[in-house]
């Protein structure tokens, strides 16, 4: 799963006002970086805790699937920005090169549409935690500031990608062939 | 039926123009939903999906196994597995090669990426095939398969994602890994061996190491080992869950990494941005997939394929033969976890309903009925139960994965290489890469026909 461990955030090439605005990606990245640092302790913790000190943490399972969303959601705006999702390049060959920024609007505009219609749909869901004060089950949190979290998280996400779509759009990047995510 | 082959067509028009699969997905599988249930059922399923698949613990196993695998990458224990496997084969003839294998292998162990085990490697093994004249086709195509088998040995980020998909016991899953990993590299010697010995002059012999030589370098390895051990035998032996086995071993990754000074502040924060980058990649596809998967089961698909299928329930291999073939098909086109996550849910149902057909094929055709031999051998001469057609499809699906992973167009471990190696062209790789693609299409049969290869393990873990 390394696709360019060290890949640069490619701010440099774009006028100063878009780099100023991937300030909070940069931001929240860490944050994400932060959760994920902290699950792995965590858990460490607990295990050794539970064999060396007969004494694991408490509700870790329930506290680490949140930590799961946080670190999702935090980090998806700065994957949004940079393209980093799956995508099939099979025929970037075969794109003529007028119309490779035309492409770059194109998948971004709807990309944006779709990670824009998820935090549309985890609002309504996080409006109906708060109506009917849905709580976790072992440490009885609250679960609506958690969903409200994600949805406004998702709609950053979303205007990242939109921001990905100027790029191409101002011509800061000219083809999407440059920027692609791969998995596994 | 036909809407859900309208959704298919949808879907891969959308991604070949480029559209990221995860948003292709939950867009047409949105747009069927509505259009196969209702707008409101189909709205509050997205948010549902959503919601539950980021709120999850189960499935932390996936960034915490991602992690490890870059802590290790970082940590250079690939370098020690390289030494130690070429102390003991460089002398022989394509022996570097050879070498190169059991190290991605090794590797393999204790990473659970394809990609990264392909890109590590390269950085090691490739100056030193360099160095002692090999030809380049030969050299990366052993790195390009060698790197597929880090899905198959565990830890496998993609059999985590097969287990959760189908509900299938990870420990379980992880052990069935291990045998026909094994398997996998010994056709690959097989494979360097049947080049050398038509083209003698692609791989020189490299130099001897004496026993002393030998020992010394396999001291080295104990990072790899210990992890591993500790990580696979906390599964296998039911002391941890997958999940602390995941959190334990990116912490023991994490100490190496740092004890042996090959990460500094700014390598620390990339190792984490990128598995947390990665993370998001997974899951959005995973959210994508879910939707989908809702629409598809929403249509008539599923059951006409189950009723199709049914005619051939005295011959369940002619489906699993087409299912692979339809994984080659994609496999051309498709990266491996959409692939997977797109094809598991149709396919597994279908395979699980004909679990009981699947009598190891041989003695069956000659003898006209269930081989006595293999009731000796283990618990599969009647067919299958439902746990062991998991585990062992699940295998069946990682190892086709590979296959699509060194398979032109798309192959990524090829692409990869290419992006470690500029100066070798695709085309070379892709030459030097068939002859263990052959070796792979053995091994899937070897596989496909004896259950037992990877349910012999497998049966151990609780």
């Amino acid at each position: 799963m390394t696709e360019g461990p060290d890949a640069p955030l490619r701010t440099a090439e774009l006028p100063p006002a878009v780099r100023l605005g991937a300030l909070p990606l940069r931001a929240l990245a860490v944050i994400s970086c932060a959760i994920l640092f902290l699950m792995m302790t965590l858990t460490f913790i607990d295990v050794s805790g539970r064999y060396l000190f007969n004494s694991p943490l408490p509700a870790l399972a329930e506290i680490i699937s949140f930590m799961m969303a946080g670190l999702v959601f935090c980090v998806l705006p700065m994957v949004c920005f940079r393209e980093g999702h799956v995508t099939i390049d099979l025929l970037d060959g075969v794109v003529p090169q007028r119309l490779k920024r035309a492409q770059g609007v194109f998948i971004n505009v709807v990309a944006a549409g779709a990670v824009l219609f998820i935090a549309w749909r985890l609002w309504v869901k996080a409006m109906t935690h708060l109506e009917f004060e849905e709580a976790t089950d072992e440490l009885y949190m609250d679960i609506w500031p958690f969903s409200t979290g994600m949805a406004i998280l998702c709609v950053l996400a979303a205007v990242a990608q939109l921001a990905a779509a100027a790029a191409y759009l101002i011509g800061a990047r000219d083809d999407p062939a440059r920027a692609s995510g791969r998995a596994t | 039926m036909t809407v859900a082959l309208l959704g298919f067509a949808a879907l891969l028009t959308l991604s070949f123009l480029r559209v990221p699969i995860a948003f292709s997905m939950i867009i047409v599988g949105f747009i069927g939903m509505s259009w196969s249930m209702n707008l409101e059922g189909a709205l509050a399923n997205v948010g549902q999906t959503a919601f539950d698949a980021a709120i999850n613990y189960e499935l932390s196993v996936v960034p915490l196994f991602v992690l490890m695998g870059n802590f290790v990458t970082r940590a250079r224990l690939s370098e020690e597995l390289y030494t130690a496997s070429n102390a003991f084969l460089g002398h022989r003839k394509g022996g570097l090669a050879m070498a190169t294998i059991v190290a991605c292998g090794g590797f393999s162990a204790v990473c659970g990426s394809s990609l990264a085990t392909a890109a590590t490697m390269s950085k090691v093994a490739m100056p030193s095939m360099r160095r002692y004249g090999y030809d380049d086709g030969l050299a990366a195509g052993a790195i390009a398969a060698g790197g597929t088998l880090g899905i198959l040995i565990p830890p496998s980020v993609l059999l985590v994602i097969y287990g959760i998909l189908t509900q299938t016991n990870i420990g379980k899953l992880f052990a069935a890994g291990v045998i026909p990993g094994i398997v996998g590299i010994v056709f690959y010697l097989m494979a360097v061996r049947a080049v050398i010995t038509i083209w003698p002059a692609l791989g020189p012999r490299g130099d001897r190491t004496d026993w002393r030589g030998r020992l010394l370098a396999l001291r080295d390895v104990w990072g790899v080992l210990t992890l591993f051990v500790f990580v696979m035998g906390g599964i296998y032996g039911g002391v941890f869950s997958p999940t602390e086995a995941a959190g334990i071993g990116a912490f023991g990754a994490f100490v190496f990494a740092v004890a042996r000074r090959t990460m500094d502040w700014r390598g620390f924060y990339a190792v984490l941005l990128e598995s947390a980058a990665t993370t998001a990649m997974l899951f959005t596809v995973l959210i994508g997939a879910l939707v989908f998967a809702n629409f598809i089961n929403f249509t008539t698909f599923p059951q006409t394929l189950l009723d199709i299928a049914a005619n051939f329930e005295d011959n369940p291999w002619l489906v699993l033969a087409a299912i692979l073939l339809i994984y080659v098909l994609l496999g051309c086109v498709f990266e491996s976890l959409s692939m997977i996550l797109l094809t598991v849910p149709i396919f597994f149902p279908l395979i699980k309903e004909l679990g009981p057909g699947f009598v190891p094929p041989f003695w069956h055709m000659i003898t006209g009925q269930a081989p006595p031999m293999w009731d000796l051998i283990a618990d599969v001469g009647l067919g299958l139960n439902a746990t062991e057609v998991a585990v062992w499809f699940g295998i069946v699906v990682v190892v086709i994965t590979e296959i699509s992973l060194i398979t032109p167009p798309v192959g990524l471990n090829v692409f990869v290489l290419r992006g470690v190696l500029p100066d070798v062209r695709t085309t070379t790789i892709f030459r030097g890469v068939t002859a263990y693609w052959i070796a792979d299409l053995f091994r899937l049969t070897l596989i496909v026909a004896v259950p037992t290869l990877s349910l012999l393990l497998a049966s151990y873990v609780r």
